[in-house]
């Protein structure tokens, strides 16, 4: 989540497909080179039309632009809803959720996750699910009343073998 | 009686109780029983989804392998977990690399997968296995005078060729059922948008008026209440409507699917968790 | 029947279904023409062009002996030919019909105001009747087509042309002003949107066209006077390199002579280093499996196109227009060369990818990782060229960077343009040229291949920027329209013409000089010589009876006394006639 915030000189990019391969070789990124830049799915989001910095087909193109850095520390990949609009709209069949997906991958990968999902992540490889905290005396006697089942039985054993084997030492694979 | 798995994620059991007992109860009366899942494990949507694919491809797998192992399918009521199953086993089904790479991790719980499991979402249930002449049939206590505008949730009904739950930009499933309830399904425009639930995490400001906008495009058609099919669409769409920033506007009552139903085939209203509501709905309810 | 001893007018009215009839009360209006001097038959009908109708007119000049026919129907650019022909087949002369314009002249635009409207209707046909009395009999005349073509370059279009109309039946002379044929696209290895080089192509169309006996090719050679008219032309062909000339007499003529890619000078830098070149050029470049920097020999490794170079510039007069077969062009040829180097770039204005198989291209292009990137068409890339070195900026409007690159070859998409001697052949030939320098046809939609001067075709990108295949299917087509008149042997010419009378002609050329058309010549058999009209190259558009001061011109079939007439019939109606208009 780092922000150009210091004043320098403008350095300027240097087009390059190798950050755009590197995409299209991960599972879900395959469709990145089907993109013409029609611009329907930023039409159809919903973040777009509510905050400025969100452009799905912007992003795309910095993607094909090769800015790896740029866009791998991003906060933006992380804002995309998975609501699929897009994908339901795009005329060359772009799995734009799917991309960003990936790009969160391989953005996790080398360090780069927001706060809020990393402290989620460390949630549900502790407890096996995400509300444990949240299920109180209250919440329990609401499932009383009703006649349901009070231990909810969740697995925590299965997440811990997870963690050691794909999180250990940061997100890595 | 047809016999199903019910998965019921993590947020139903703590925040919508209600919902997962009038599920249970409204599919038992037209004819489909539903046995909770135990020892699950999160479906690992959104968030582990999003850091690590394997990872998440074996939670999900988990549920489906515990499904395989009771020769059981899977009813989900929750959009992210219903399209978090259906899409990995969408992946396992293709993908055998990662399918063995999975299978290997559950061999150590004594579980596998190996494609036999079904994933329905609720919506699905109604059409495909009680059909709508069966609920019309069972409808004991009509609704008479409402106008209610339905919201599928994006998870629930998109990606249309994974899981193929209803029609992506035109779904019908809980406008017909609500017609056949006797209400009047009423649309709306932007009615497939999401409820900005999911953008929360990261931007709560912005998804709190993604959500804003969807009330107001249903606060235009003048309806009595909103009808919903997934536990965190309801939850925000509610929530949304409190706080500083919703203002005075009178609040929309929002009713999950079974306990809008469920009235209306007879069951008492107290042991579907109606009273547990946030938004009183007596607007629809004593609508008979 | 004759001629106009007494007129005897028949008058039909036609309702055109709804469309006049909708407007125009056309019973009262041949219940008008009924009382008109001269008509001896008036009724309305609901078609006439049907066969109803023109059963109709041809049973009313049998039974009534009718010598003159009106009909107020649509407008005659629809039907005058259908009803011309309808009083001839009846043994009428066809010059001894007229026809009003009800529709497109009355009830399409008068259509809020049907009494208005039914007024100026009966104001028109009173005009008409009036005239009609005055028309005379014209002889049809009918021009001998000599069965050969002059075809004129000998690229893709010219050649097609040529073996469409050799095979059948018929002579070519073949033109060609350099000493090889198959203009641009031989010189080409890359063509789209197949992967057929340009020898592929031309070359077997070549050999045929060298076995076939009817063609006769000139080389290096070029036309160097050009007379006469449809179906008899006079041409002279000059060789360039022994300066000999040849005449030949032809039927009709096919103009290909093409383009010329356009060399961007002061465009991105082209000029400065050699490793700027043109899509023209590389396309030239010797068929190799490695492409090489021009000034080094070394393989390239960065390569970047630029679309849009002399083309789509607003203001910049032979440069406005779009050169149509750019974009797919680059896409193929960067998606070919992709393989080769380490990154390939395209910079854009927009993508017009829009023929069959083209945008084929375009995603081939980005799937084999092709980096598109959009400039903005008021801050076009800029180039700079260092110790041999290339630098490249610009802004990407859809990612909103400022980017730069060093590449080791730029390739300019340059404009199609017309080549530097259509000015020459323009006048040669009476053709006209649009904004863009090409030629322009006799009408964009529905005569496209053919031009002013009748018997000449234009076909290819020297009617307008194109690809090869638009090209070889518009010479296809002027080659019918070709074939058309010669198989034919004969062609029909409007005897509507302007004609000199000798007697009245002061020998002062002004006529000469205002025919649009050069179909005014000097007839020096008088002393002193006076103007003759070759009836078969005028247009008759008037222009030489109004510029005459002697008034020695006849327009036929819009003579003075026609015209006066019906201004006459307008202005002071006959007293037994209803319906006079305001006067």
């Amino acid at each position: 989540m780092t922000q150009q915030t210091k004043e320098q000189p403008p350095i300027n990019h240097i087009p390059s497909s190798t950050f755009a391969k590197d995409i299209s070789r991960e599972p879900g990124g395959e469709g990145i080179m089907q993109c013409i830049q029609c611009g329907m799915c930023t039409a159809s989001c919903m973040v777009a039309s509510k905050t400025e910095r969100y452009r799905p087909r912007k992003l795309i193109q910095k993607i094909l632009l090769g800015k790896r850095e740029e866009v791998l520390s991003s906060e933006l990949p992380w804002l995309c809803m998975t609501c699929r609009l897009c994908e339901e709209r795009c005329q060359e069949d772009v799995d734009l959720s799917e991309i960003f997906t990936a790009v969160r991958e391989m953005a996790a990968r080398e360090g780069y996750i927001p706060p809020v999902f990393q402290n989620t992540i460390d949630k549900v490889l502790e407890d096996g699910w995400l509300l444990n905290d949240a299920y109180t005396d209250f919440e329990e006697d609401d499932r009383d009343d009703l006649g349901l089942d009070t231990d909810l039985g969740w697995n925590n054993e299965f997440v811990k073998k997870l963690k050691k084997k794909y999180f250990e030492g940061g997100a890595k694979k | 009686m047809k016999e199903f798995l019910l998965y019921t994620g993590c947020t139903t059991p703590v925040r919508l109780p209600g919902y997962e007992k009038a599920v249970e109860l409204v599919l038992e009366k037209l004819g489909v029983r539903l046995t909770t899942m135990k020892d699950a494990n999160c479906c690992g949507a959104q968030y582990i989804e999003s850091v690590n694919h394997v990872a998440f491809a074996a939670m999900s797998g988990r549920i489906l392998a515990l499904a395989e192992k009771e020769n059981m399918n899977i009813i989900a009521i929750c959009g992210a977990c219903s399209g978090s199953l259906k899409h990995v086993k969408y992946d396992l089904d293709n993908n055998p690399e990662l399918l063995a790479e999975v299978n290997d991790i559950l061999e150590e719980e004594g579980l596998k997968y190996t494609g036999k499991t079904q994933v329905k979402h609720l919506l699905q249930i109604f059409r495909e296995d009680i059909g709508y002449d069966a609920i019309k049939s069972a409808i004991v206590n009509p609704y008479k005078g409402i106008r209610l505008a339905a919201h599928y949730g994006c998870h629930v009904t998109r990606p249309e060729e994974i899981v193929q739950v209803d029609d992506a930009e035109n779904p019908t499933i809980i406008d017909r059922i609500i017609k056949a309830a006797g209400g009047t399904a009423v649309d709306y425009n932007g009615k497939t948008r999401c409820c900005g639930g999911p953008l929360l995490a990261m931007d709560e400001e912005v998804g709190n008026a993604i959500g804003r906008d969807k009330i107001e495009n249903i606060r235009a058609e003048n309806v009595d209440g909103i009808v919903t099919a997934c536990v965190f669409c309801d939850i925000q769409l509610t929530q949304v409507q409190f706080g500083e920033e919703a203002g005075n506007k009178p609040k929309i009552p929002v009713i999950t699917l079974p306990q809008f139903l469920g009235p209306a085939l007879g069951i008492d209203e107290e042991s579907l968790g109606i009273s547990l509501i946030k938004i009183n709905p007596q607007a629809i309810l004593k609508a008979h | 029947m004759t001629e106009n001893n007494e007129a005897r007018i028949g008058v039909f009215v036609c309702h055109c279904g709804h469309n006049i009839a909708g407007t125009v009360d056309v019973k009262e209006v041949a219940e008008m023409a009924s009382k008109l001097p001269g008509v001896v038959f008036s009724t309305d009908e609901m078609f006439m062009c049907s066969d109803a109708g023109q059963v109709l007119i041809r049973e009313k000049i049998k039974e009534l002996n009718l010598n003159r026919v009106v009909v107020a129907s649509c407008s005659p650019r629809m039907h005058e030919p259908t009803f011309r022909r309808v009083v001839e087949e009846a043994g009428m002369n066809r010059y001894l019909f007229d026809q009003v314009n009800l529709r497109e002249h009355v009830s399409w635009c008068h259509m809020r105001e049907p009494e208005l409207a039914t007024e100026k209707a009966k104001d028109l046909v009173r005009m008409s009747v009036a005239r009609a009395a005055k028309l005379e009999n014209l002889p049809v005349k009918r021009v001998n087509v000599l069965p050969s073509t002059l075809v004129v370059g000998g690229g893709i279009a010219g050649l097609r042309a040529t073996l469409d109309i050799a095979e059948r039946g018929f002579d070519v002379i073949l033109v060609e002003k350099n000493s090889e044929l198959g203009g641009n696209v031989g010189n080409w290895t890359h063509l789209f949107p197949s992967n057929q080089s340009g020898v592929d192509v031309i070359v077997p169309l070549i050999k045929t066209i060298k076995k076939n006996k009817r063609v006769k090719i000139l080389l290096d050679s070029k036309v160097s006077a050009f007379e006469g008219y449809i179906g008899n032309f006079n041409v002279t062909v000059k060789n360039l390199n022994t300066e000999k000339e040849e005449k030949f007499e032809v039927g009709t003529v096919v103009i290909t002579t093409g383009f010329e890619p356009f060399e961007p000078k002061g465009y991105y830098g082209y000029g400065e280093s050699p490793d700027i070149l043109t899509l023209a050029e590389l396309q030239k470049l010797p068929p190799s499996d490695t492409l090489l920097v021009p000034s080094t020999g070394k393989p390239v490794k960065k390569l970047v196109f630029i679309g849009c170079v002399g083309s789509r510039e607003p203001g910049v007069k032979g440069h406005e227009h779009c050169s149509r077969h750019c974009c797919s062009a680059t896409a193929k040829a960067a998606g070919d060369l992709r393989d080769r180097v380490d990154e390939a770039l395209v910079l854009y204005q927009d993508i017009r990818t829009y023929g069959s198989g083209h945008e084929e291209l375009h995603r081939l292009a980005r799937k084999k990782h092709v980096i598109y990137s959009k400039f903005p068409k008021d801050n076009k890339p800029k180039v700079t060229v260092k110790k041999g070195k290339i630098k490249l900026t610009w802004f990407d409007v859809l990612a909103g960077e400022n980017l730069e690159f060093e590449p080791d070859m730029v390739v300019l998409s340059t404009a199609m343009i017309p080549p530097d001697d259509v000015e020459e052949t323009s006048h040669l030939f009476s053709l006209t040229r649009s904004g863009d320098g090409f030629f322009n046809p006799e009408h964009i939609k529905l005569a496209p291949l053919t031009t002013h001067t009748a018997g000449v075709m234009i076909a290819g990108a020297a009617q307008a920027a194109k690809n090869a295949s638009e090209s070889v299917i518009d010479a296809s087509g002027a080659a019918a329209k070709a074939v058309g008149l010669m198989a034919q042997g004969e062609v029909e010419i409007e005897s509507t013409v302007a004609h000199v009378l000798p007697d009245l002609c002061s020998s002062c050329h002004t006529c000469l000089t205002a025919c649009p058309y050069g179909a005014i010549t000097m007839d020096v058999e008088h002393d002193p010589p006076v103007a003759v009209v070759t009836e078969a190259k005028c247009h008759s558009c008037g222009t030489c009876a109004a510029a005459c001061p002697s008034s020695a011109i006849v327009m036929y079939h819009s003579t003075d006394d026609q015209i006066l007439t019906m201004v006459e019939a307008f202005l002071c109606p006959a007293p037994e006639a209803e319906g006079g208009g305001s006067a």
